[in-house]
């Protein structure tokens, strides 16, 4: 093989292994790796600029301002007093609660925020009331990743495939939601199963109720001390609600994504700036992110000059007869891997894959299942261990920060086996949706 | 139990440094009420039972909060006499009973504290510079009731943990009070500009001394060697009634901090709370009126003989 297909190979698989390994910061490890393709000759400037998505940066840049606007609002905290007054102390329906808004928040937010915001507050609580957080915890975290599923916002992987696909939100909704729904529900009767004792009703149990109403009266008061600005999250709220409604009805606007999303951010800018600053809200993006999706996208693209991709594509296509069984390999192909590595690199490197697997299998029926595939292995997948999803990075990180440390193994031994539950109810998803 | 001893002391702790005792007594039976609201019992002696575990727990609590034991002490002194008279009435209505009768001490409560600053009245602030510590909520009432009276008075407040110090701003510009805010290891430098001194504290113990926001003992003794005139403000349903611990007691946290810009790692203690001799203040404010600390002392042993008869009859 040539130097021109080996190299930016060699480029992409060094830098994606210093990515696994968070040798550096991640979007210096992929901006240098972009650099050194354009640097060498692999990829000219302009083919770099063009391989950048600016909408999918757009639309996650637009969303990440609507949400910091959200958070400043105290809105979040609210919805915690609110949610902690509404479990009246009753741990079964605090798992429920925290555990059912999670996704629904993740779907529409992002995964991060929620678990910045969740986390914190589910330790004190729980801890506050005297009972072991680590379950409630872990739920969340495995919630948060698999609500992100559901929606082309909720999870990065979903934005990057929902635009290069040129897929709407209520495509997304529509394949994603009902395995999305089926996986939280039964992973929350399987959690009330494996953790009956930490989860049973304390209403005869006067001590423990007693400390949690405490707590939840401590909650109340400490919220009302906040100054909580109704109008402000009520602006706010309403914005991102026209925004998601936007989001639906895309199809009939006929407007980009990113479009819509920058004039929600745009118009909560507008409507806040007497509560926030432009200047303040954008400091608080997460600026590497951009960068380091920056570089992923030309790194991708300089492999995708090789040709390297299509003979991958190739491959696959041709490995099987049965889409069926295609389905089943990337979906648990990109779930391993997904639970091992970070899922943006790898789902990014795949668009090109699954791209010449259609054109090779152009006019069967069904090729569209790939993409949900592909995306619910990398995501649902992500949730098989620690590291495999930025929610569960951030979260036990979160989680240890505030004295509740999970082991690599402590974790593996709920978040495997509920993954592989996720895992095969995604298969019989896939399978039944060829026959349908 | 122990670990339920644990969550409750932590909770407590937190919100006495949060909020001051007094709100913590009030959030605690609003806490209670609504506890009673949804626990399911079989019947009032099954509650009983219960609620002795209650009182036995929030007894054990570290640091132990006399006003919370007060009235739940009162609670159960109620619970007593209604299964000594009723011992059949059905739970629903025990349930009714015993939340108009929590609803009828936070009245009480509030009579109480109305009664105490009655009596804060009667103190001649005008043209007086007042100096003031802790974050005591009663304390801060004083003032403004004083206010609104037409005294005009300057306050200089000791400044502490900046949460704390940020409260007590809060309520004087809340009321329009002038004031000045100096660094606590600075008051030497005002100590001749200080005219009274305005303190509240959490209980008042057997062995004589209030227990109070911790740096309140250094300011007290300074100032109290200068002989200027210092104030407690204090009802008296906050006396711990009980044989006070020695002074390992209070409660401390330690914990590692590091230097802002170096990589120097150090132990850092801190305490809960300061214990203050009672003769180290000139009056006392009650709702009874303001009295000396002779006589506070007397009242102190009046309840605490009258609380020693309540124990032998409840059989704790």
């Amino acid at each position: 093989m040539d130097l021109h297909i080996l190299a930016p190979i060699a480029i992409f698989l060094f830098s994606f292994t210093l990515i696994i390994f968070e040798v550096f910061d991640k979007a210096l490890i992929a901006m240098t790796g972009a650099a050194l393709m354009v640097a060498l000759g692999y990829l000219h400037l302009e083919d770099a600029i063009q391989a950048v998505d600016f909408e999918t940066l757009l639309l996650l840049a637009s969303m990440m301002i609507i949400v910091e606007v959200i958070r400043r609002s105290g809105l979040l905290s609210l919805m915690n007093v609110r949610l902690a007054e509404f479990s009246q102390g009753n741990p079964f329906l605090i798992f429920l609660i925290f555990s059912l808004t999670t996704p629904i928040l993740a779907a529409f937010l992002n995964s991060v925020t929620v678990i910045l915001i969740m986390v914190p507050l589910t330790i004190t609580f729980i801890r506050g009331i005297g009972f072991d957080p680590k379950p409630f915890v872990l739920a969340q975290i495995l919630f948060v990743n698999i609500g992100g599923a559901a929606t082309l916002i909720g999870d990065p992987t979903n934005t990057i495939v929902g635009i290069a696909t040129e897929m709407n939100f209520n495509d997304f909704i529509l394949n994603m939601g009902p395995v999305v729904l089926a996986a939280i529900l039964v992973n929350i009767v399987l959690f009330y199963i494996i953790e009956w004792k930490k989860l049973k009703p304390i209403s005869n149990d006067l001590l423990k109720l007693f400390a949690s109403h405490v707590l939840i009266q401590k909650l109340k008061y400490n919220f009302l001390s906040l100054n909580f600005d109704k109008a402000f999250a009520v602006k706010s709220v309403a914005v991102l609600g026209l925004t998601i409604i936007g989001f639906f009805i895309q199809s009939l606007l006929n407007i980009p994504l990113a479009l819509i999303a920058l004039a929600g951010a745009l118009c909560t800018l507008f409507l806040q700036r007497k509560n926030v600053t432009m200047h303040s809200v954008l400091k608080n993006l997460e600026w590497s992110t951009f960068f380091f999706f920056m570089g992923l996208f030309i790194m991708v693209a300089g492999v995708e000059h090789t040709g390297i991709l299509n003979i991958i594509g190739n491959f696959l296509a041709h490995s099987t007869e049965s889409l069926r069984l295609l389905l089943l390999i990337i979906l648990w192909s990109s779930a391993i891997l997904s639970m091992l590595l970070d899922n943006i690199p790898f789902v990014t490197l795949m668009i090109p894959v699954i791209f010449s697997v259609q054109t090779q299998l152009a006019g069967q029926p069904h090729t569209d299942l790939l993409w949900w595939a592909l995306l619910l292995g990398a995501v649902l997948g992500g949730n098989g261990t620690m590291i495999g999803a930025t929610g569960s990075v951030v979260g036990t990180d979160i989680a240890r920060r505030h004295g509740l440390a999970f082991s690599f193994f402590g974790f593996l031994k709920y978040s495997l086996p509920l993954t592989l539950v996720s895992l095969t109810l995604s298969s019989g998803y896939l399978l039944l949706r060829t026959w349908l | 139990m122990n670990q339920y001893i644990e969550t409750l002391s932590n909770l407590f702790r937190t919100i006495e440094h949060d909020l001051g005792t007094r709100d913590l007594n009030n959030l605690t039976l609003q806490a209670f009420r609504t506890t009673i609201r949804q626990t399911k019992m079989d019947s009032l002696h099954e509650f009983c039972e219960k609620f002795k575990e209650l009182l036995l727990a929030i007894k054990s609590t570290q640091p132990r909060f006399a006003i919370i034991i007060e009235h739940f002490y009162r609670l159960y002194t109620f619970i007593f006499e209604l299964t000594e008279k009723h011992p059949d009435m059905p739970w629903h209505q025990a349930k009714e009973k015993l939340i108009h009768h929590i609803s009828e001490l936070e009245k009480e409560d509030r009579r109480e504290k109305k009664q105490l600053l009655e009596q804060a009245k009667k103190i001649q602030a005008e043209g007086k510079t007042i100096l003031i510590f802790d974050h005591s909520h009663t304390v801060q009432d004083a003032l403004a009731l004083l206010w609104r009276e037409g005294q005009r008075f300057q306050v200089v407040v000791a400044e502490q943990d900046i949460e704390k110090t940020e409260t007590i701003i809060e309520a004087l510009a809340r009321n329009n009070i002038s004031f000045q805010v100096v660094p606590s290891y600075m008051l030497s430098h005002v100590e001749e500009q200080i005219d009274i001194l305005f303190f509240g504290a959490v209980t008042f113990k057997s062995d004589d001394n209030f227990v109070m926001d911790p740096g309140s003992a250094a300011i007290i003794a300074e100032f109290h060697l200068h002989k200027k005139p210092t104030y407690m403000f204090m009802t008296t349903s906050k006396f711990a009634l009980w044989q006070a611990q020695p002074r390992h007691g209070v409660f401390s946290h330690r914990h590692t901090r590091k230097h802002t810009q170096k990589p120097i790692f150090f132990e850092r203690l801190k305490f809960s709370h300061d214990r203050v001799p009672l003769h180290f203040f000139t009056h006392i404010v009650t709702e009874t009126g303001i009295v000396s600390p002779s006589a506070f002392k007397k009242i102190y042993k009046d309840k605490y003989a009258e609380r020693k008869k309540w124990q032998a009859l409840l059989v704790l």
